[in-house]
């Protein structure tokens, strides 16, 4: 089973799971609430490559609604919409008939995902949640020129990523209002890219599977709890790989109702 | 006049006006005798090898420059007394590495500087100055004669010769960081033979082939042009002997159609064709033509293209119209010739008496002008240099072939209609002030190997 597959499992089962432990009388509605905001993130990720000289990139600005529903304490599913526009660095393709060493940016896409919190553990001044998290990036086809050739010629360029991350989070919940945590995580990003080529009568297609390489990340973040209805969060992210580590930053504000 | 008769003399013509005007200090088809007395080209010879000597034991760092990194924890006042200790000279400062760039004192050497400071505590590191070169050069000894492969306004032939005009080449060396070609992929040089034993292309031949003249399978060259093209587009590369061929890695099929006074038939060449499309060829080079068309010729041009092997036919070089087969567009690349500094070569620009064919069947365009390439072993006598200076449309062709062949190694799956496509799309259109676009004299322009293999970088 690809490892995509096997992460969407997880996560079924982890949801299946938390939602099965909730027996009807569990339901309190004093405790369950609704909160609406907004997440803006940006992250860089490296992509694996074939050739080893070629380190193609990904870089995502993402814009989302935020929809979180507290079932009970301890236990919240959210759902995101939103807005991506994704830049790529050195993204080869060879397939098409004139190779191209796409490094395009702007490209517009629709974002879609859910995420799912449940408390495992709470002792002294510690928590320990389980969350999940997976997001989509529906790409929308962009067109690029193809420069200097003798011949008008272009690209049409259409990627779509996703990303699914699962893992532990440790949180410090001593002091008040505030609540700083550590987030390890299998973090899994992939994708396809697809790009059809026309230079006159000659055309190609592409179509190019995209993988990031580091697929472990550590967030480090930090809740703040303004008021009864209001909170934010903050938080940066580091993904170890080969040579280096790649990053994201990410900043949330919800309002309850 | 009998058909046959008249079918002689106009190959006869053609050949003329393809063969022996293509080379130019010496011609091929002068008397050999002559060029055997003729002692300038061995003189050529021994410069040539004194230049590949300096050129390949040159020096290998910066002269009287160090690079050296002290250890992060030396605080800059440390580093100038440092270096002011050994007399050196702070040229640059490499920010980022935290490197300095050093002029050592006139009365040390290099090695002596480097042992000395990587004695030092407070040095991490010190090395010399390493000279950097292209990438992918190779080492072939009259590489740098090479202009239409790679021209940096070098001087295109021994002390005295003309300057090329920088970038006036087929970009090869930035294309060879891409692909140097695949040992799959065959040429066929469908032309007066081969020097099968030549030292710069006997490593690259695939077979004996086949000769149509005499009916055997030796396609040993006996006139000489064929052996000049095969090198041209595969000779041995990176083996510190000769020339540097277009395709690193390719190999030669010989096929001899065309005697040892450079005469032939239509009906030789055809055999030769389908022979070389049964056999394995992925490219035909026809580095020859006539002035007939001809359903016989144009029917195993068709047969070539329907089995997926890409030709690449000489436009001719006497100003005229396209000679065939390369006039039978739908089926091949037909190319012009420019010179070193990205002209056309016509009869006010060309060091002889000769202008490439133009016609609406012309694609590209490739350096035909001071063509160095590798001759007979034979040609020049013993113990010469067998290496020539040429010149046509026929020194041209093996340039595209070339190309071809590395498209078609490097992406097996593109059609031959695709591979031409790229072939044309990627080429400069060097006379656009007076032509732009897909003229009648260079077509699409003079081919860009870069463009055509390098992966195109599309930012915005």
């Amino acid at each position: 089973m690809p490892k995509h597959l096997r992460l969407l499992t997880v996560l079924f089962l982890v949801v299946f799971f938390s939602l099965t432990q909730l027996a009807p009388g569990q339901f309190r509605l004093e405790s369950q609430s609704f909160k609406l905001g907004i997440r803006s993130e940006y992250f860089s990720r490296t992509l694996s490559s074939e050739v080893e000289e070629e380190k193609p990139q990904l870089a995502a600005y993402l814009i989302n609604l935020a929809l979180r529903y507290d079932l009970r304490a301890g236990f919240s599913l959210a759902i995101l919409l939103g807005y991506a526009s994704s830049n790529y660095q050195d993204l080869i393709f060879r397939q098409v008939p004139f190779s191209i060493d796409f490094e395009g940016s702007g490209i517009s896409g629709f974002v879609v995902g859910a995420e799912v919190e449940k408390s495992l553990l709470s002792q002294n001044n510690l928590e320990v949640d389980f969350l999940c998290q997976f997001l989509a990036c529906l790409g929308i086809k962009k067109e690029f020129d193809i420069p200097d050739l003798a011949v008008p010629g272009s690209i049409k360029a259409k990627p779509s990523w996703m990303r699914a991350a699962v893992g532990p989070v440790f949180m410090l919940t001593g002091w008040e209002g505030i609540r700083p945590y550590i987030y390890p995580c299998y973090n899994y990003l992939w994708g396809t890219f697809s790009m059809d080529q026309t230079v006159q009568s000659l055309e190609g297609t592409e179509k190019k599977k995209i993988k990031a390489k580091s697929q472990f990340g550590v967030l480090f973040g930090t809740g703040l709890k303004i008021s009864e209805k209001f909170e934010l969060k903050a938080e940066a992210g580091l993904y170890p790989r080969q040579g280096g580590s790649d990053y994201s930053v990410m900043v949330q504000a919800l309002f309850g109702f | 006049m009998t058909s046959v008769n008249r079918r002689k003399i106009v190959f006869l013509i053609l050949l003329l006006s393809l063969l022996p005007s293509s080379f130019s200090q010496q011609k091929l088809s002068v008397d050999r005798q002559r060029k055997k007395e003729a002692p300038v080209w061995k003189r050529q010879v021994r410069n040539l090898n004194e230049n590949w000597i300096r050129h390949e034991w040159g020096p290998r760092y910066a002269p009287g420059q160090v690079l050296v990194k002290f250890k992060p924890s030396l605080r800059p006042q440390l580093i100038e007394a440092t270096l002011a200790a050994y007399e050196t000279e702070l040229l640059r400062k490499i920010r980022g590495l935290e490197l300095y760039q050093i002029k050592i004192p006139a009365h040390t050497f290099v090695e002596e500087m480097v042992f000395a400071l990587n004695q030092n505590p407070d040095v991490e590191y010190a090395e010399p100055n390493y000279a950097t070169r292209l990438a992918v050069t190779p080492n072939d000894s009259l590489f740098s004669y090479q202009y239409y492969l790679h021209n940096s306004g070098q001087e295109i032939g021994p002390s005295g010769s003309p300057r090329g005009k920088s970038q006036a080449d087929i970009k090869a060396t930035a294309a060879w960081e891409e692909t140097k070609g695949s040992s799959d992929v065959l040429i066929a040089i469908i032309d007066t033979g081969v020097d099968l034993l030549h030292p710069d292309l006997k490593n690259k031949i695939h077979s004996a082939g086949r000769d149509f003249i005499n009916d055997d399978f030796d396609a040993t060259d006996d006139f000489g042009h064929g052996t000049i093209v095969a090198s041209i587009a595969a000779a041995e590369t990176n083996n510190r002997e000769g020339i540097a061929g277009v395709t690193w890695n390719s190999k030669i099929l010989p096929v001899k159609v065309m005697d040892e006074n450079g005469e032939g038939y239509y009906d030789e060449l055809i055999s030769g064709i389908m022979w070389a499309v049964d056999n394995g060829a992925a490219v035909i080079n026809l580095s020859l033509g006539g002035d007939e068309a001809s359903d016989s010729l144009r029917n195993a041009l068709k047969h070539a293209y329907d089995n997926g092997v890409i030709v690449v036919a000489a436009a001719g070089n006497d100003a005229s119209s396209v000679l065939y087969p390369a006039a039978y567009d739908a089926y091949c690349l037909a190319v012009a010739a420019t010179n070193y500094s990205d002209e056309r070569v016509t009869f006010a620009n060309s060091a002889g008496d000769w202008e490439s064919n133009y016609g609406p069947e012309i694609d590209v365009a490739a350096p035909g002008e001071r063509v160095v390439g590798a001759v007979p072993t034979w040609y020049w006598g013993p113990d010469s240099f067998p290496y020539a200076f040429g010149r046509g449309t026929s020194l041209s062709t093996p340039q595209v072939a070339g190309l071809a062949a590395l498209l078609k190694g490097l992406k097996p799956w593109l059609s031959v209609e695709q591979i031409m496509d790229v072939v044309r799309y990627s080429a400069d259109d060097v006379n656009s002030s007076e032509h732009p676009g897909q003229d009648d004299y260079i077509g699409f322009g003079r081919i860009n190997m870069e463009k055509a293999l390098v992966p195109i970088k599309i930012k915005k």
